[in-house]
């Protein structure tokens, strides 16, 4: 390795929510630079919200991303109703749980299937595993679909949904509604989430067995593994009040990417599902902590790729949780509740965080007093992420060089890692194109 | 059956398989239009397939017939359209992946033939004029909207 010169172009990504390049320079041994270039350009949306009503905020904000909509309007629901002292029933929380329980799951079966089993089983895509594997896609697409029904029922619609006010829902869903999903979820998501177990499991082996450890990063609380609510938890120091989330996140800039990098503890953190599952797996279901074991993941999981394996056991924790809040619901049955309101507009500030499928999400908002926003600040996963990935790499790149790789193995592999994060930009990392400097 | 509006309505007149297929339900939510009226047809599921290509994929895995209604380039007068099966025309070669926003008809096409499904899909095309950052249709493709609908409507009853 002490003479490899070595260069990696990943070039330039053209999609909607999230440009990136990866770029390796090696010169005789010396890693010169290992870096996931992030090149999209701003989208402005905490500039585009100021002196909107809080009434809009969430709808506007859901809009950042297409596949963490729920998150994002869940989180920015929890931040204005924090400012303006709006207290939310307990049917909405746990409504609320369900629809996030039901994003996870939609977003989760995405990833797991159409991003990260083609590389898991040495195809460029999804389209030619229709093909070769055709019940196994048959069962994705269906899952896929039960998780966007579920959405709809509860939400709405399957993205964006437009029932989800300040202080509650425009429109409840049906006792129908919550019967067919429980019914649905035992029938058919519970079979299909323990046959994609044994298919993961059967290809474990694929995962590069590359570890790294670094801080994990999460929401902990106490009586639940934590999506809607909780503590900053992190592997290194404990736990956090969301209150104090910048000193965690300690934003700063790199000539490299249009994202700000994140660092805590060390030079940088990692959030997704390993940050849950680090710092929460004592909170999982029975059957997810099978699962866990099936897949050989004890905390703490220090290898980035199995972030994917997690996110299954993720999948099938969310699955028992969403049955827990069923019977309840179906219990208690719906109440009709028209969405709380404040008595009266007041100024105030508000920092909440959800954890959406990509890691623990941030929306912090000023208020006025006339309910209108007066600064805002969002923190996504994917940017607390880019630093952990850029730092994956520089590690990576020898222990890749270390095992003989060929340039060809060595650059799907530096793919691989980039779609292990889930991040944004992995919207397209399946459509990049490699040249070679040398 | 099922038939699918694909397309992003806010780029002009990429989304007319969306627009086109909310008007159908806003027609059956008013009772103006109640479906195939055939013997032994049964009823069919509008699925707005906006911002997730996905749920088109998967609505075909489920079988059954299938009508997909997107926008397409043809080359012929903005707003024309045609029915057509999937073996009837050649589909640019698709990019080597699929993607958490993104997944080509052409895509939607191969994993239909990788399935085994593709023998029951058909595809509307329409020909659009402006495919462009904003919301609305062009006045070409929007003056031919009335046509279109009562083009699906045919096809829903010739659907096998």
């Amino acid at each position: 390795m002490s003479d490899t010169t070595l260069a990696i172009t990943v070039p330039y990504v053209t999609r909607v929510e999230g440009h990136g390049n990866i770029v390796i320079d090696m010169k005789e041994g010396k890693l010169l630079t290992s870096h996931l270039e992030v090149v999209e350009p701003p989208r402005y949306f905490e500039a585009m919200i100021k002196g909107y009503p809080y009434t809009d905020i969430a709808l506007i904000t859901s809009r950042i991303c297409g596949i963490c909509s729920v998150g994002h309007q869940m989180t920015s629901l929890k931040a204005t109703e924090k400012a303006l002292g709006i207290q939310v029933s307990e049917q909405t929380v746990l409504l609320r749980k369900l629809l996030i329980y039901g994003a996870t799951m939609q977003s989760h079966v995405l990833h797991i299937y159409f991003l990260a089993a083609p590389d898991l089983l040495g195809v460029p895509s999804v389209v030619p595993l229709a093909s070769s594997h055709p019940d196994v896609v048959k069962m994705a697409l269906r899952m896929k679909k039960l998780s966007n029904d579920i959405c709809d029922r509860l939400g709405g619609r399957t993205i964006h949904p437009n029932r989800l006010v300040p202080g509650g829902f425009t429109k409840l869903p049906s006792m129908e509604d919550l019967k067919w999903i429980r019914e649905m979820l035992v029938k058919q998501m519970v079979p299909d989430a323990k046959a994609s177990l044994s298919l993961l499991a059967s290809l474990a082996s694929k995962f590069p067995a590359f570890e790294r450890g670094t801080e994990y990063i999460g929401l902990r609380a106490e009586d639940e593994y934590a999506f809607y609510d909780g503590a900053i938890a992190s592997t290194d120091t404990g736990l956090t009040p969301v209150d104090e989330y910048l000193a965690i996140t300690n934003e700063f800039v790199v000539p490299h990417s249009t994202s700000k990098h994140c660092r805590h503890a060390r030079s940088s953190y990692s959030v997704g599902a390993l940050g849950r599952f680090n710092n929460n797996f004592d909170k999982l279901n029975p059957l997810a902590k099978s699962a866990a074991g099936t897949l050989g993941l004890e905390p703490i999981v220090k290898n980035p790729f199995l972030n994917t394996a997690a996110q299954l056991v993720e999948a099938i924790h969310v699955v028992e949780e969403s049955l827990k809040l069923l019977d309840v619901l179906l219990s208690r049955g719906v109440k009709g509740e028209a969405p709380v309101v404040p008595d009266k507009l007041r100024e105030g500030r508000g920092a909440e965080a959800t954890e959406v499928p990509r890691g623990i999400l941030f929306h912090d908002y000023i208020y006025d007093n006339r309910g209108q926003v007066v600064k805002a600040n969002c923190i996504i996963p994917t940017t607390q992420n880019t630093q952990c990935i850029d730092d994956d790499m520089r590690e990576l790149v020898p222990w890749m060089i270390g095992r003989d790789m060929t340039k060809e193995q060595m650059t799907l592999t530096l793919e691989m890692l980039v779609r292990a994060y889930d991040p944004c930009i992995s919207c397209s990392v399946h459509f990049l194109q490699v040249e070679f400097r040398e | 059956m099922t038939v699918i509006g694909l397309g992003n309505t806010d780029m002009g007149d990429d989304g007319i398989g969306v627009r086109l297929v909310e008007l159908l339900r806003e027609q059956r939510d008013r009772g103006e239009w109640g479906g195939p009226a055939g013997p032994g047809r049964g009823e069919v599921e509008l699925v707005l397939a906006d911002g997730d290509p996905f749920l088109a994929g998967a609505c075909i895995a489920e079988g059954g017939s299938v009508l997909l209604v997107d926008a397409v380039d043809m080359r012929r007068q903005p707003g024309s359209c045609r029915v057509f099966r999937p073996e009837d025309a050649d589909f640019p070669a698709s990019g080597p992946g699929a993607s958490t926003h993104s997944l080509a008809t052409s895509q939607i096409v191969e994993i239909a033939r990788g399935l085994g499904c593709a023998g029951s899909l058909r595809l509307m095309g329409i020909q659009f004029a402006e495919a462009r950052p904003g919301r609305g249709l062009s006045p070409e493709v929007r003056e031919k909207v009335p046509e279109m609908l009562e083009r699906i409507k045919e096809e829903v009853e010739l659907l096998p």
